[in-house]
């Protein structure tokens, strides 16, 4: 969902987009994030993590609308 | 009600204004010091690790442990009843009250029944909850046996599986930071506050919300955990942010920063300390409770902190 105008929305990002870029804080490549934020998680972050969590914004969306509906189906 | 002597270090207190019923058993005692902290945690490598959340089993114990793992991550559910801030119970036990010199829970567990100076007398682990109700939500914290207490309880006990009875266990508590030889300082901690805390916290602390939800709480103002509470400790704070802040960069601040930002952080206006409820002043509510590194009752920019009526939303049946 993101917050305010430092942080921006993760869910429905595309897994190789998200990938590409914590690669890019790992590697020095990016480098505007505030404060190098992203640049400590990255860094702490094995190549399966960054898969994991890649997928799972990519797919949240969808995990929610699932989510929503199972709840109103009760 | 309030009985106060003084003695040569500090005025002391015959009556435990939290538990106004309390017999009195130890009134010829009366050297009472309300700012006596537990011991530290025990140094050396955190090994316990507590159960993740797939192994919490499928039954009628399970269900009260996911209820109280909600409770604790959103426990704004309870806002207007039992919390009148804008803090969660994970804000200060980051990951859900499981990391390490986050004050996880289940260090926690386990060490009570524990004496506490702070209210003087054996406390239950509802009745440190209680406290927590009281000072960090600026809350009205839920009777013994209800259900939201039974639920948190069911999951710090389910966090602690495995983990030994009675025992201090490294990673308890926040770590402890000596304070600099040169003291601290609210305007070097000013300056660390807008380079290091303001993208989430905000420049003027209140943190920020989404879609109605808390992501970044408030660290002063009404929003925030109130006089009372052992955040409010410039020693307590700077442990927490050293080993936890920034929200990802854990240790990147030098001991000294830490004590800096927390000392600016704290050195603002926040919630009225409820314990003030039952005392004849400002001063009397500083000198029984405050004689420790934190700025209630001081001057800072001509104001004197805590020097109001402002409990923020609490409508003030708390405070017993």
């Amino acid at each position: 969902m993101g917050v305010g105008s430092s942080f921006p929305a993760l869910a429905g990002q595309h897994s190789s987009y998200l990938e590409g870029q914590i690669l890019a804080w790992r590697n020095g490549n990016r480098n505007n994030d505030p404060n190098h934020l992203m640049k400590g998680i990255a860094d702490r972050l094995s190549e399966q993590q960054i898969t994991a969590i890649s997928d799972y914004y990519a797919n949240l969306p969808e995990q929610l609308a699932v989510q929503a509906k199972t709840k109103e189906s009760r | 009600m309030n009985l106060w002597k003084s003695s040569a270090l500090m005025a002391v207190s015959t009556l435990s204004v939290l538990a106004a019923s309390s017999t009195l058993a130890y009134a010829e005692e009366p050297k009472v010091d309300h700012q006596a902290q537990l011991p530290d945690a025990p140094a050396g490598e955190v090994i316990f690790e507590p159960p993740q959340d797939r192994d919490i089993p499928d039954n009628q114990y399970g269900d009260m442990v996911r209820h109280g793992r909600d409770l604790f991550v959103n426990t704004q559910q309870l806002r207007g009843k039992h919390v009148f801030n804008n803090q969660n119970c994970v804000n200060c036990h980051l990951d859900a009250g499981r990391l390490a010199n986050s004050a996880p829970m289940w260090a926690a567990f386990g060490m009570y029944p524990a004496y506490r100076g702070k209210n003087d007398k054996v406390n239950t682990l509802s009745e440190r909850l209680q406290g927590c109700f009281t000072y960090s939500m600026n809350g009205i914290p839920p009777e013994a046996g209800d259900k939201t207490l039974v639920a948190m309880e069911t999951y710090f006990h389910w966090l602690s599986t495995g983990r030994p009875i009675n025992q201090a266990m490294p990673g308890r508590g926040y770590v402890k930071l000596e304070k600099p030889a040169g003291g601290y300082s609210r305007e070097r901690g000013g300056k660390l506050y807008t380079e290091q805390c303001a993208v989430c916290h905000g420049d003027d602390g209140t943190g920020q919300e989404v879609a109605g939800q808390v992501v970044f709480p408030p660290l002063w103002g009404d929003g925030a955990y109130n006089w009372g509470a052992g955040m409010h400790r410039v020693n307590t704070a700077a442990g927490f942010i050293k080993a936890n802040m920034p929200l990802g960069k854990p240790y990147s601040l030098s001991d000294p920063d830490a004590w800096d930002v927390a000392a600016f952080i704290n050195s603002h206006e926040r919630p009225q300390d409820p314990r003030r409820r039952n005392q004849d002043s400002l001063d009397s509510t500083a000198k029984t409770f405050h004689n420790h590194d934190g700025f209630y009752g001081k001057e800072v920019d001509g104001k004197r902190l805590g020097d109001h009526d402002n409990y923020g939303e609490n409508p003030g049946v708390a405070g017993k």
